[in-house]
């Protein structure tokens, strides 16, 4: 018996040597800056496309995931953010992959399992953490100079969006069907705040939670702002019945749009904060 | 239990739940602020949510509890099988392949509920067919609607791989149970069909009471295929209707025909109406707990009755282990 055990034991050590060994051989490394000259980079995050492009590097992208605004090039689609094609990316030869601890679904396993050099984006809360991360990336691309100059451009425009006298109570609506809304532990929260509104979920644990409508009723903020027209048109009719709530009221629902809240770059955080205080200048009170 | 008791509990219970239902949510209001609503009143905004929200929400979870515990406690008698549900003929997985193709394919909200009634109408087609021209009945009808509920599901599945993440948040919202009235159904039609299938159903009592005894029974008790055919499809619209109104919800049919008949006995001229009066309460008392539980999130009402379901049915098999 206790012979049959250690055989055992011994075929456990052996297995686990074996991966030590097989990771060591095909393990991956997160990149860091000036290491290397890097000339094919595959984006699997429309943010992290949307920031090489930012920063003049779009030819470097060989490979990017599906829905890339403002991104003109031809890099090869490998897949959605969600579910990307390992054996494309790999084909591709790429020297950095890049990923978004923000796209909650996305992690570097793939990346660390193949051996491919990476950079993982950190999750980002405000307007200094998505700057933060924009100058790693563009230390790693060899552009650390371009992007501070960048980063600065972008923070002499914030500084100059206008902000209400009155801070409106305001609830963002990622999505109406369900009732998503998105609270202080989102960077859409921090563009709230840098417009000037006041968040009304902005307490709720989850980034993004979903809401029943009567929390969205009872809470009764000055507006609601959707991201998508088509939510904003959809609100208006499911709900013109509810005379008694304010935003309804006073028809103080709107739309910001999916041109830039959805990405978290210096250039979009700027756009959006821009589009939510102009958005806020149209807001009715009795 | 005595008549008097029965008819008590018959008559309490919905009150409670209805009581329940109104007054529950993400903030506790009295029912009786609805009258502030009355035409001179001073209507608040607590009390327009109410009855503007909670209302409907309540009417709805009552009716769609009771199409699926009437339809459970059918298809449990024509079966002869504890485990059969409202969703055995594949209605459920019908409804889901028709959503989850209607959302992807940017439908809109009236269409997507269309293709939804559409999916449960071509499960219930496709099982009539195979018991009405293949002669199909008894197990080999449960084994189809198994057989097409794996169909359906992996049609979902291969939907849902290729479907954006958003679209399939949406999906999974309503396949877990979604009692959010979001105004795209025509609700007092699909109520008044209920109604109508239900009482229909209840006519039937006396048949389901044979058949529930077996086929070689019934058969000889005068009880023809084609009796039975209608005694399915009438269950199978009820769970179609039901899951029109409130998507998936899951062990309602399953679980409150057998407290059903604990308290009524096999007899369906009282099983049918108790199914009824639990099924909505039950529902009702679940949707309500599932809005006030964790404020300002919304728990799918399925999430809370497959929680109830789950424990319940642990605790039969335990109660009954000799038997089983």
């Amino acid at each position: 018996m206790n012979k049959s055990i250690s055989g055992y034991n011994i075929f456990i050590v052996i297995f686990i040597a074996l991966l030590f060994l097989l990771f060591s051989v095909t393990g991956g490394s997160p990149a860091r800056p000036g290491s290397g000259s890097i000339k094919r980079v595959v984006s699997l995050s429309s943010s992290l496309t949307d920031q090489v492009n930012d920063l003049g590097a779009a030819d470097m992208l060989t490979g990017v995931t599906m829905f890339n605004p403002g991104y003109r090039g031809n890099a090869v689609v490998v897949g959605s953010y969600v579910r990307p094609d390992m054996e494309r990316i790999i084909a591709l030869r790429p020297d950095i992959v890049l990923v978004s601890d923000e796209d909650s679904i996305q992690n570097s396993g793939p990346a660390l399992y193949f051996g491919l050099r990476f950079f993982r984006s950190g999750r980002v809360f405000n307007f200094d953490d998505i700057c933060r991360g924009y100058m790693q990336l563009a230390g790693i691309l060899g552009r650390g100079e371009y992007g501070e100059q960048r980063v600065e451009l972008y923070r002499q425009r914030l500084e100059l969006v206008k902000r209400p006298l009155r801070a409106p109570r305001v609830v963002f609506l990622v999505s109406v069907k369900p009732l998503i809304t998105a609270s202080g532990s989102s960077y859409i929260n921090s563009i709230i705040e840098s417009a000037g509104g006041i968040n009304v979920f902005k307490n709720e644990k989850s980034a993004y939670p979903i809401l029943g409508l009567e929390s969205l009723l009872l809470a009764d903020p000055d507006a609601v702002i959707t991201m998508m027209e088509g939510d904003r048109d959809f609100l208006v009719t499911r709900l013109k019945d509810y005379s008694r709530v304010r935003f309804i009221r006073n028809n103080n629902i709107f739309s910001s749009g999916d041109g830039s809240i959805p990405y978290y770059t210096p250039g979009r955080y700027v756009e959006a904060v821009e589009t939510i205080s102009l958005l806020f200048a149209g807001i009715k009170y009795e | 239990m005595n008549k008097r008791l029965r008819l008590s509990a018959l008559l309490i219970l919905p009150l409670v739940a209805l009581t329940a239902g109104l007054s529950l949510g993400s903030e506790a209001v009295s029912p009786l602020e609805i009258f502030s609503c009355m035409p001179g009143g001073d209507c608040t905004l607590r009390a327009e949510v109410v009855l503007k929200l909670r209302l409907p929400r309540v009417i709805i979870a009552m009716f769609a509890g009771a199409a699926l515990s009437v339809s459970g406690a059918a298809f449990q008698s024509v079966f002869r099988n504890p485990l059969a549900d409202p969703f055995i003929t594949g209605v459920s997985g019908g409804a889901a392949l028709g959503i989850s193709a209607a959302v992807i394919t940017d439908m809109g909200p009236a269409a997507v509920m269309a293709m939804a009634f559409g999916g449960s109408l071509l499960a219930i087609v496709m099982i009539y067919a195979f018991s009405a021209v293949r002669g199909i009945t008894g197990s080999g009808l449960v084994l189809s609607g198994v057989a097409l509920s794996f169909i359906f599901s992996s049609s979902v599945m291969l939907i849902f791989a290729m479907a954006r993440s958003e679209d399939v948040h949406r999906i999974i919202i309503w396949l877990m149970g979604d009692l959010s009235y979001q105004g795209n159904i025509p609700v007092t039609w699909i109520c008044l069909s209920i109604l109508a299938a239900m009482f229909i159903l209840f006519m039937f009592h006396r048949h389901l009471d044979i058949i529930s005894m077996g086929r070689g029974f019934s058969l000889s008790s005068g009880v023809s295929d084609f009796e039975l055919r209608v005694v399915i499809l009438l269950a199978s619209v009820l769970a179609a209707l039901a899951v029109l109104l409130g998507g998936i919800i899951p062990f309602v049919g399953l679980m409150v025909p057998h407290l059903a008949r604990m308290v009524a006995g096999p007899d369906h001229y009282r099983l049918v109406p108790l199914s009824a009066v639990a099924g909505g309460s039950f529902l009702v008392l679940a949707d309500a707990f599932s809005r006030s539980v964790i404020v300002p999130y919304e728990i799918p009402a399925g999430v809370v009755t497959g929680f109830c379901g789950g424990i319940f049915f642990l605790l039969y098999v335990i109660k009954n282990r000799p038997e089983i």
